[in-house]
């Protein structure tokens, strides 16, 4: 096969069908991608666009060496999702309802389950057979890219689904970037020959028309005439306006009926406007047998608030009290709490108890080295921090709720976060401490547990407050990946604790299990250098971080040191 | 972290395309759960945040950044959406409850408004011209979208989906929805009961998020594969259809860690977007110039939900674990909270290319 002519790549090549270099003109150039404008060659920021020049195109621009590298080196973490490759194929790779779901939707069902431990373990199963999925695709690339083109064949298939909706000849222009003449009503006209299916589905049903040989699309009869507001109001016999001729008594109701709602007739407006009421709620009146107390006799919204300010107090105002517009004699809000509360402040009185919102008095810290008083926040410091020269939210800041902050000093904050905790957080048995300190020293390092939090199976989760990662040292990198065991002793070294620097790069915890014991060798051999003087610009130090003016030219002493890091 | 977006020009000025999180300010008495979803009033500095904690607080943010608790509200289950009317006058919310509610902020009344069969991913108002009021819209994993005019127990009109919705957003007469199986659908909400278009996603994994821009002629859509496209609506438009990658590591030997786009948020009066992933940062970026305008270093955890005020001169973004890494890698001391972010100077303008195009 003689080389591909690059000008004909181009797009332009002055010899046509007499050139003596391959123009590849079958799939690519004879069947233009009709949804692949985007990938035209002045966008050079599509990463979709694998630019497979290479000797076998595949139409909708797979290539072997993209699924590749979707699926292993740059694959997401979340692995249950639905994967296309390619640019509008006819069929993804993976997906489905089995297949796909959505973070959310994990987290819910196992909260929501009566045995969180099954969900959990059912979710590990799924996210299994997606992981074999994907072995089996990797070790498989021609296999799977045949499945994917062999859905070209089978309707309806994804590119079906999307042109039942979108005419041929283009959308209308509603959504356009300059003006388009025709649109002054806001209505397009397109369907004029597409009838739409009533349930643009993945499922195998091919698309009918619902409405037999009569108006293409229910929006559009009522778009016919109309006035552009679809959803005319409800004292009309009609919520669309217009009814549609063909009436209510199709077999198969139109578009946009669902199934759930157990009624025979369809679901819009019209039906229950007219009288008989579908009601979903499966209860007589709105808002009746569900758990909120709400009352039933005034309109939800009371009277249309004419207000700019929603609190009928001023937003400006320094008025404490932004309940203005309801006094206690009113009808009470339906969470029981009086106007005057602020339900922040307090513990809520009646349905909303929250242990964990520690408004009240700082807790003041067992072991704080540093003996100032820790507020019960741990943004405290925080907020404190900001009070830098150009802070437009400016520096006399006074978050409601808080105590005192803390001095800005970091390990303050973070020793903060996890002391009002220390029931909630799961920890192994608690190691023996060692006191790196003199034995008759007056000071005591910060034990361990109040800055690492260990989860179940002894892997440390939290270090000084930040969430922690384990690595493996590989050669003289540490790697996330775990690397195969040494060949010749069979052996491979456990990971490592780490912690993300502020850019974003890792950083070893080198004391993971809290302090060293005492080590006599470390401390200065001859005190008298450790003048007073000295002792005080290590105890400023460690308050502030920094050394004010110098630093000594004599080592600290143990005491001065803190190996949380 | 750093954005691979980029050309040239933005490397050179490296410097200050980094910006600083000195001067965000957190909330006061945030949820105590992951934070679902941010809603600032398009009339006021008030922010609605939707936790899992199954909770909707409300909240009045000073012009200091200073914040202080309102109101709250519960539904029966986590609340995965909430919004604001464009009145300012209500709040909507939704959830796992399978119900929308809305609370009427004169009154402090809350009332359930709407239903689906199984949770609702979002509740959105939207109103039109020649309507009596605000509307709503919900999109649900029961796979149909559902409009209510808040006075009625049904619907004024159901379209039925292909597949779960994941994401949803109204602009004007916009809606644009992002589905499970990578569909998108768009609505003209003048014409509501049909789809206007149906494409499929331009990014290859799940939908994460998908947020119109704010002259309603187009959507960004991002997913867990830490990327991020930028889609107008009308086909005449599609060629300047692009896509990025974002949120992602820099590659170490030849694996790159990727991460997912949690949210993506337009400037009401830049047009400019923020990005904000499950690496724990944030990004402005200007989709017509096709740069980034600025980088945040990673605020301690994922970001869940992000939104800017109605001035735009607030960005907020809520730190939380976002459930990507699985339930295990969950911690108590995971933070969870929602930040403010001053927008200074021009972190959020939009900027001229400084190459030829």
């Amino acid at each position: 096969m003689a080389p591909i002519c690059r000008f004909y790549q181009q797009g332009n090549c002055r010899n046509g069908a007499s050139c003596r270099f391959e123009h590849p003109g079958a799939n690519m150039n004879s069947n233009p991608n009709p949804f692949g404008a985007a990938s035209s060659s002045s966008n050079r920021f599509s990463a979709l666009s694998t630019g497979g020049n290479r000797s076998q195109e595949i139409p909708y621009k797979i290539t072997k060496e993209s699924i590749k590298l979707d699926l292993t080196e740059e694959r997401p973490s979340w692995i249950l999702s639905s994967y296309g490759a390619g640019r509008d194929p006819p069929e993804q790779l993976f997906g489905g309802p089995n297949r796909e779901l959505s973070p959310e939707e994990v987290l819910f069902y196992i909260r929501s389950s009566n045995n969180p431990q099954q969900a959990m373990s059912e979710i590990a199963a799924l996210q299994q057979q997606a992981e074999q999925q994907k072995q089996a695709a990797l070790s498989n690339l021609d296999g799977a890219i045949q499945f994917i083109l062999a859905a070209e064949n089978n309707h309806p298939n994804r590119i079906d689904i999307c042109k039942q909706t979108t005419p041929e000849s283009g959308t209308a222009g509603v959504f356009s970037r300059q003006p388009v003449a025709d649109t002054q009503s806001g209505f397009s006209n397109p369907l004029a020959s597409t009838p739409f299916s009533s349930a643009p589905q993945q499922s195998q049903q091919p698309p009918q028309n619902p409405f037999g040989g009569g108006a293409s699309s229910f929006g559009q009869t009522s778009a016919m005439g109309q006035k552009p507001n679809p959803f005319a109001s409800t004292s009309n016999s009609s919520a669309f306006g217009q009814p549609p001729p063909m009436g209510m008594g199709m077999p198969k109701p139109a578009f946009g009926q669902t199934s759930q709602m157990g009624t025979a007739g369809p679901a819009f407006g019209q039906a229950s406007a007219m009288g008989q009421k579908p009601n979903p709620f499966g209860s007589t009146a709105f808002g009746q047998g569900q758990t909120q107390t709400q009352t039933q006799t005034q309109s939800p919204f009371g009277q249309p608030a004419q207000q700019p300010s929603p609190f009928a107090a001023a937003a400006t105002s320094t008025a404490p009290n932004p309940f203005a517009a309801k006094p206690a004699t009113s009808t009470p809000s339906p969470f029981g709490q009086p106007a005057a509360a602020n339900p922040f402040a307090q513990p809520a009185p009646a349905p909303s108890t929250d242990q964990q919102m520690d408004t009240s008095a700082p807790t003041p810290a067992a072991s704080n080295p540093f003996g100032q008083p820790l507020t019960s926040s741990p943004f405290a410091t925080a907020t404190q921090a900001p009070a830098a020269a150009n802070n437009p939210f400016a520096a006399a800041q006074k978050p409601s709720g808080f105590g005192a902050p803390a001095a800005s000093n970091p390990f303050a904050a973070m020793q903060a976060q996890t002391q009002p905790q220390p029931q909630a957080q799961p920890q192994s048995a608690p190691t023996a401490t060692k006191n790196p300190y003199a034995p008759n020293s007056s000071k005591q390092h910060p034990p361990p547990e109040s800055y690492i939090v260990k989860a179940l199976n002894g892997r440390i989760t939290s270090f000084n407050g930040q969430p922690v990662y384990y690595r493996w040292k590989v050669d003289d990198k540490y790697v996330e990946v775990m690397p195969p065991v040494d060949i010749h002793t069979g052996k491979r070294d456990p990971p490592v604790p780490g912690v993300l620097n502020k850019d974003g790069s890792w950083r070893k915890v080198f004391f993971p299990e809290g302090p060293p014991g005492y080590n006599r060798d470390t401390e200065p051999i001859d005190l008298g250098t450790y003048t007073a003087s000295v002792k005080a610009a290590y105890e400023k130090m460690m308050a502030r971080g920094v050394f004010e003016g110098d630093m000594p030219e004599v080592p600290p002493m143990r005491e001065d040191c803190l190996w949380n890091f | 972290m750093s954005g691979l977006f980029g050309s040239a020009a933005s490397s050179s000025a490296n410097s200050n395309t980094i910006g600083d999180l000195k001067n965000d300010v957190p909330i006061s008495n945030p949820p105590e759960d992951t934070i679902s979803r941010l809603a600032f009033s398009p009339t006021q500095d008030i922010l609605a945040v939707s936790s899992w904690d199954k909770k909707v607080r409300i909240y009045q943010i000073a012009s200091n950044g200073s914040s202080e608790g309102k109101h709250m509200y519960e539904h029966d289950a986590p609340v995965l959406s909430v919004d604001f009317s464009k009145d300012g006058q209500k709040v909507a919310s939704a959830g796992a409850d399978k119900q929308a509610k809305v609370c009427d902020l004169q009154t402090l009344q809350t009332a359930q408004v709407a239903a689906h069969d199984q949770p609702i991913r979002y509740a959105r108002f939207f109103e039109l011209p020649n309507s009596s009021g605000p509307m709503l819209v919900t999109g649900s994993w029961d796979k149909t979208i559902k409009y209510w005019d808040l006075r009625q127990s049904t619907p004024v009109g159901t379209v039925q989906c292909q597949e779960r919705v994941y994401s949803m957003d109204v602009r004007n007469s916009l809606l644009v929805v992002g589905t499970a199986d990578r569909y998108v659908n768009v609505i003209n909400l003048q014409d509501p009961l049909k789809f206007y278009k149906t494409l499929q996603s331009p990014l290859k994994w799940q939908t994460r998020v998908v947020s119109c821009f704010t002259d309603a002629t187009g959507f960004a859509i991002g997913s867990i594969e830490g990327r991020c496209a930028i889609q107008y609506v009308e086909d005449k438009d599609a060629g300047s259809n692009f896509s990025f990658k974002c949120h992602r590591d820099p590659p170490q030997g030849n694996i790159t860690q990727v991460y997912s786009v949690n949210d993506i948020s337009f400037h009401p009066q830049h047009g400019t977007f923020s990005t904000a992933g499950s690496d724990g940062t944030f990004h402005f970026w200007d989709k017509d110039a096709k740069h980034r305008l600025k980088g945040y270093p990673t605020v301690g955890g994922s970001i869940t939900a992000t939104t800017f005020n109605a001035s735009g001169n607030i960005f907020a973004y809520a730190v939380g674990y976002d459930w990507s890494k699985g339930y295990m890698a969950n911690s108590q001391n995971y933070p969870n909270k929602v930040m403010l972010h001053p927008i200074q100077g021009d972190e959020c303008k939009p900027r001229p290319s400084a190459k030829k195009r």
